[in-house]
């Protein structure tokens, strides 16, 4: 009996450490990173994952050894303690400086994410608005900057350089919504009434999916958008598209 | 070949639905229980059940080239070219794409592998005859290769396939006659269009006009800015295309239905081919609009302080833009032409639209513009007006001598105007 306990424990064990050996490559993971903060972020997630694999091996082999032993003595009485200070103090200190590792160091990171220093120079780039249950887009258009006549409004898709700093203002017009970008590992609520900074640099050009992460009605499921980012010379010539678009008569509907 | 049987021969079978007729046809109809019964079954005839729905009467249509169940095929082949050929390449390329799966499978041969969803059940019945053909010895491998290659490139949604996509994504709005009635429909402000008066709001037309396919897929990608109506971007331009498609039909019959409801009430009795000929009208009125386009004299100018003062005047003067007396002085909605006080002595809005709705004048500080933002939009809805509402079209309105009341000049100046008023605009910096 007690062999077949303790071979249960092990093969759990293996089995979960196998599992998360293997995911990556069967894509079972995260998806692909694309910003830079994004491979800051997975440093700490794969950190902080073999801290909690380390802990999860040692409670399952002190279990394993505990199930052994205890099956073992038939005979024996438990023998009753009361308290251990050393013991206690050991591991209270072990955790405590295990998460306080974890607070230090994670800091840059969140400085990166957050810290109003590193929030790039100049206006946003696009101001985000979200409604129930739409994304729509505010670019800033050839000038670089919003609040000028030519500004761009998109729906769906919000268009920006790829490899340079890009600042958004995310605003929401009715409940809560929650901008979330997998792929460039950021996610920010949109509350109504405020509006909320985000900054990040996506390292190449790509197409990403965005989605709501916050359920916000009955369409929540259908809030779906895009983020494309383009290179500089790309960019700047989608600009120039959507500014002619700006200007037109009409005529391209006529045929 | 077993496997490749079983892999075709799933049916799917989705709730059933039928199509029910508005109150107002019901009403119509009061006294001839008998005549409702025959004109229901006759509209089935003529448009089909929501899950097969198809144009039945093209008879005479199809001398002229147009087969409105195949807008993707040239009139040779059967169809009606309503889609042109730059699009089509835009469609095959995505189509590559989409099946990429199914391509691969049939380039291998295992034919087995291909499964068409339960979502395209027109698509999986044709990829499902095949098989079955393969399998009587009547198709060879590399015919069924080549011919279920080009099924795939070459998709284009029958209107069967467009039902089962409108049942999953618009029809908790839109309801399933297209009646703007769906469950999820009631909880909405604004109501969800009611597609059965062919009246659409947001078009590029002089009005009276029924919406281009354009005009459709341009609210399909775009959505309403400002009401539930969301972007449908994460669907395939095709499949945009087809519920474009299907948006016409559920129109047309709306549209067919409500005429002879009101003929009915009026003779007492409808003619043997009312449907025929009253459904060869309304599509009529829809091949029409390709020619309404409304096209500004010059392009957009770009926004100067002259430009917006000259706005400013003409969107006061009761003689030129007059549009104040609804959108009131600082464009806030809230003119006196727009509100009247009720029997019961409130205040309340003094206009109903054409779906029979209280409706105020749009609050133009908040920079919300349902039909598009670029100003050759907001030109168009001061051109043409908005159907279906108050809003005049300006831009057709004569003087005595025949000018134009408000000269194109003019019209982008008020545009310029009323993008100045957008308070909600992020301030500049």
């Amino acid at each position: 009996m007690r062999h077949a306990a303790v071979a249960l424990i092990l093969l759990l064990l293996v089995g979960v450490l196998a599992f998360f050996a293997v995911s990556p490559e069967h894509g079972w993971w995260l998806p692909p990173s694309a910003s830079t903060v994004a491979t800051e972020i997975d440093g700490l997630f794969d950190a902080i994952g073999i801290v909690i694999a380390v802990g999860f091996v040692l409670v399952m082999v002190l279990l394993a050894w505990a199930v052994w032993h205890g099956a073992q003595n038939r005979e024996g009485r438990s023998r009753s303690t009361h308290g251990h200070t050393g013991l206690e103090i050991a591991w209270t200190a072990a955790v405590a400086a295990v998460l306080v590792a974890i607070a230090f160091g994670q800091l840059p990171t969140w400085a990166a994410l957050r810290d109003p220093a590193g929030k790039p120079a100049g206006g946003p780039t696009a101001v985000v608005v979200a409604q129930q249950w739409s994304w729509r887009f505010e670019h800033a258009g050839l000038d670089g900057r919003l609040g000028t006549v030519d500004d761009l409004e998109t729906a769906f898709e919000l268009v920006v350089p790829a490899g340079e700093p890009v600042l958004l203002e995310l605003r929401s017009r009715d409940v809560i919504h929650s901008f979330f970008v997998p792929e460039l590992r950021l996610k920010q609520d949109v509350v109504p009434g405020r509006s909320a900074p985000l900054w990040f640099t996506i390292s190449e050009p790509g197409t990403f999916e965005l989605v709501c992460a916050e359920l916000c009605g009955f369409g929540h499921y259908a809030m779906a958008g895009r983020v494309r980012a383009l290179p500089r010379a790309e960019y700047d010539m989608w600009l120039a598209e959507r500014a002619r678009d700006q200007r037109s008569r009409g005529s391209e509907d006529a045929r | 070949m077993l496997l490749a049987l079983s892999a075709c021969e799933f049916e799917p079978s989705g709730p059933s639905r039928t199509y029910s007729v508005a109150p107002e046809t019901r009403a119509a109809f009061e006294t001839d229980a008998a005549a409702l019964v025959a004109f229901e079954s006759a509209l089935l005839g003529a448009f089909g059940p929501p899950e097969h729905p198809r144009y039945a009467l093209v008879g005479d249509w199809k001398a002229a080239g147009i087969d409105p169940n195949r807008p993707d095929l040239a009139p040779e082949e059967g169809g009606s070219a309503e889609i042109d050929a730059d699009e089509l390449a835009r469609i095959r390329a995505e189509n590559v794409r989409e099946f990429a799966p199914e391509l691969e499978a049939l380039a291998r041969g295992d034919f087995e592998d291909v499964t068409v969803s339960a979502r395209r059940p027109a698509l999986r019945r044709t990829w499902q005859a095949l098989c079955e053909e393969h399998a009587r010895g009547g198709l060879d491998a590399a015919m069924l290769r080549s011919r279920g290659t080009a099924l795939f490139t070459e998709w284009y949604p029958a209107l069967a396939d467009s039902a089962e996509l409108y049942r999953v994504e618009c029809l908790h709005c839109h309801g399933v006659e297209g009646g703007g009635d769906g469950p999820s429909g009631q909880f909405l402000e604004p109501r969800p269009r009611d597609f059965r008066h062919g009246v659409f709001k947001y078009t590029a037309l002089t009005q009276p006009a029924r919406p281009r396919r354009d005009d459709l897929l341009r609210t399909l990608h775009d959505g309403l800015n400002g009401t539930s109506m969301p972007s449908f971007a994460r669907l395939t331009l095709v499949e945009r295309h087809g519920l474009a498609d299907l948006v016409r039909l559920l129109s047309i019959r709306g549209e067919v239905e409500r005429r002879l409801a009101a003929t009915f009430a009026d003779e007492g009795e409808l003619e043997e081919d009312a449907i025929a000929s009253e459904t060869a009208d309304v599509f009529g009125k829809w091949r029409e609009s390709a020619e309404k386009v409304v096209v500004a004299e010059s392009d957009a100018p770009l926004s100067t302080p002259e430009l917006v003062a000259r706005g400013d005047a003409l969107f006061h003067d009761a003689t030129k833009g007059n549009c104040a007396s609804c959108h009131g002085d600082h464009g806030a909605g809230d003119g006196p032409a727009a509100w009247k006080i009720g029997l019961s002595g409130v205040k309340e809005p003094a206009y109903l639209d054409a779906w029979g709705r209280p409706i105020l004048p749009r609050d133009l500080r908040l920079g919300i513009y349902r039909g598009g933002a670029r100003p050759i939009d907001l030109y168009r809805r001061i051109w043409s007006g908005i159907p279906g509402t108050p809003m005049p079209a300006l831009g057709t309105a004569k003087k005595a001598d025949g000018t134009p009341a408000v000269p194109s000049a003019d019209v982008w100046a008020l545009v310029h105007y009323v993008r100045s008023l957008d308070s909600n605009a992020v301030p500049e910096r």
